[in-house]
């Protein structure tokens, strides 16, 4: 039975894999300039009937959502606070329970500070996070980062309130 | 003053010489001292046809373009002493009129015919003739072509390129994305440049004036791409892995500096264009970026926090000979006259960014501005203005203002305006 289902999942895979790489390539060919940003919608797997499965594709969805939980920093560092590590560290537990997850680590910045350095400051507190993970086991290759700098606020207004809400690395869940 | 001999003319002259003649002789000291414009012309422009709307905006555009040009002093409409006929030199020379524009502006079929005459007034003689073939008044063709007619009243008169025939462009935000935009010096015809759907940022604009080079997340990850200037398919330039951002094209086109995060920190490359040839130049672990070329492509000033703070450096184009150009406080953006004299930069100034000048070896620091947010400034092809944006006025706008920091004026109105850079001459030949 296990073998089976592994079988199963594992020709799902190879079947969304083919689906995805016809279509980027399709994509690419005929519109480079299509706003690729979002990751590829995640495909519905087909129906198994395997109470099995869908109990173990559900506990991997909560773990999916339990590593979302953002990281913050202080007013232009890049340094992980005790908490942030913390949660890295509870991150970490996850991603070595689930190895097919993969995440994309989003640094943000407050708008304080110039376009440039703070793209440049975000692609640090990405790379931060990132780093920390990979000292605690986890495989470099499950990991990208971007840095969207002050481009993409959590919350708005000029006020530490929000500032302080924006300084931050957003973990993005990329599923099988 | 003659107000007896020109009793008609008393009131408005007397107006124009209390608006006009104290800025003037404020204005010239201050300019001759730094040797930028050795002297500013005096010049008038007759009434081209009073009640004609079309005649009306060629003479302010001609007006406002030399006016910014800060080589002259323009009287625009006939103050009343002078006939009708528009040549009266002596009449006209009681303003201390050197220089007269006349004519008028007859319409055509399609558009309007110019038919304007400059005239040297000591000399009493018509020295150029400017026809101008112009489209509908609401047409961007019809400012060009008068914006063409101030370059080469500017040219004839001092020898110097204007520049009437620029654009800005800057990054305007929408709903959590941004476009590139151009929009002409003086405030009009904002054109769209990119319609990626995307956040598309901190345009370039190449030398020759054709294209406009950015960072873009249109595949995701940051990439510098670039644009006809008019708007048009985006192609990729620079694609590597991490962030490709803040272009800086040389003078001469051929290279393209700009920061890179594919070695793992912020750092500043060469990119050769025409052999694809990639050269790094920095080698530290501080944030290097914002590559602006001196004139001549033989050095790069750019910011870096390598000593924790962000400051202002400068070194060759290969690399070599690196010097710290200001100390202390937090210093980005730099970007290098085009007369190679003077950088401008930001600096934040007790907690607010303001523009800053300062000569490359480091002295003469100058704040520039001192009301709101103040960032990103990019230089005139002339070096004798800056265009920058500011939270001033609320939101963030793009604003223009004199090497010297007078005479600041509002490009964009609607307050989501950032990352200005001026065009090149785009209707003479380049910078």
């Amino acid at each position: 039975m296990a073998a089976r289902r592994i079988l199963t999942l594992g020709t799902t895979t190879l079947v969304v894999a083919l689906v995805a790489l016809g279509c980027s390539r399709r994509q690419a060919e005929t519109d480079p300039m299509r706003d690729r940003t979002e990751p590829p919608p995640t495909t519905t797997t087909p129906p198994v009937r395997d109470d099995g499965y869908d109990a173990e594709r559900a506990a991997m969805e909560r773990a999916m959502a339990s590593i979302q939980q953002p990281i913050y920093f202080e007013f232009d560092q890049s340094d992980l606070s005790s908490m942030a590590r913390e949660e890295l560290q509870r991150k970490a537990e996850v991603l070595r329970a689930y190895p097919e997850i993969r995440v994309r680590i989003e640094g943000h910045c407050d708008e304080r500070g110039t376009v440039e350095y703070n793209l440049a400051l975000g692609e640090r507190r990405a790379e931060a996070a990132r780093g920390y993970l990979i000292d605690l086991g986890i495989d470099p290759d499950r990991m990208t980062t971007v840095s969207y700098g002050e481009e993409r606020p959590a919350v708005m207004g000029s006020n530490e309130a929000a500032w302080s809400q924006n300084r931050r690395d957003e973990f993005v869940p990329l599923g099988v | 003053m003659n107000d007896a001999l020109f009793p008609r003319a008393a009131a408005c002259a007397a107006a124009l010489l209390a608006t006009t003649a104290p800025a003037l002789a404020q204005q010239e000291v201050t300019l001759t001292a730094q040797g930028y414009v050795d002297e500013t012309i005096n010049l008038a422009i007759d009434d081209l046809a009073p009640a004609s709307s079309a005649a009306r905006t060629v003479a302010d555009i001609l007006a406002y373009d030399l006016e910014f040009s800060l080589r002259f002093n323009v009287i625009e409409g006939n103050p009343g002493v002078v006939p009708r006929s528009g040549t009266d030199y002596e009449a006209w020379a009681i303003f201390g009129t050197e220089y007269l524009v006349t004519g008028g502006v007859e319409p055509t079929g399609a558009g309007y015919r110019a038919d304007l005459a400059l005239h040297h007034v000591p000399f009493q003689r018509r020295i150029r003739d400017l026809t101008l073939a112009l489209p509908a008044i609401d047409s961007p063709g019809f400012r060009a072509a008068v914006h063409d007619a101030s370059n080469r009243v500017i040219l004839e008169l001092t020898g110097e390129q204007g520049v009437a025939d620029t654009k800005v462009a800057f990054a305007s935000r929408r709903r959590g994305d941004k476009e590139i935009y151009t929009i002409d010096y003086d405030g009009h015809h904002p054109t769209r440049v990119t319609a990626l759907d995307t956040i598309s940022m901190t345009p370039d604009w190449h030398p020759s004036g054709a294209e406009i080079c950015f960072t873009t997340f249109v595949t995701g990850d940051p990439d510098l791409y670039c644009a006809p200037a008019g708007g048009g398919r985006a192609r990729p330039i620079s694609t590597n892995k991490g962030l490709d951002m803040a272009p800086g094209w040389s003078p001469d086109g051929s290279r393209l500096a700009m920061t890179l995060t594919k070695d793992g920190n912020a750092e500043i490359y060469v990119l050769n264009v025409g052999g694809r040839s990639l050269r790094r130049l920095t080698y530290n672990m501080g944030i290097d970026t914002a590559p602006s070329w001196s004139p001549n492509g033989r050095r790069i000033v750019f910011e870096s926090d390598r000593t924790g703070r962000s400051q202002i450096y400068t070194m060759d184009a290969e690399g070599a000979n690196e010097r710290q150009i200001t100390f202390g406080g937090e210093a980005h953006s730099p970007a290098w006259s085009p007369l190679g004299d003077r950088m401008a930069y930001v600096e934040r100034v007790g907690g607010r960014f303001q523009i800053v000048t300062i000569d490359p070896n480091g002295g003469g620091r100058t704040v520039m501005t001192s009301i709101g947010d103040n960032e990103d400034p990019s230089w005139s092809p002339d070096g004798l203005h800056i265009a920058f944006s500011s939270t001033r006025g609320g939101g963030s706008d793009i604003y223009t203002m004199d090497w010297d920091g007078r005479n600041v004026r509002k490009v964009t109105q609607g307050g989501a305006y950032v990352s200005p850079s001026w065009s090149p001459r785009l209707r003479s030949g380049g910078r």
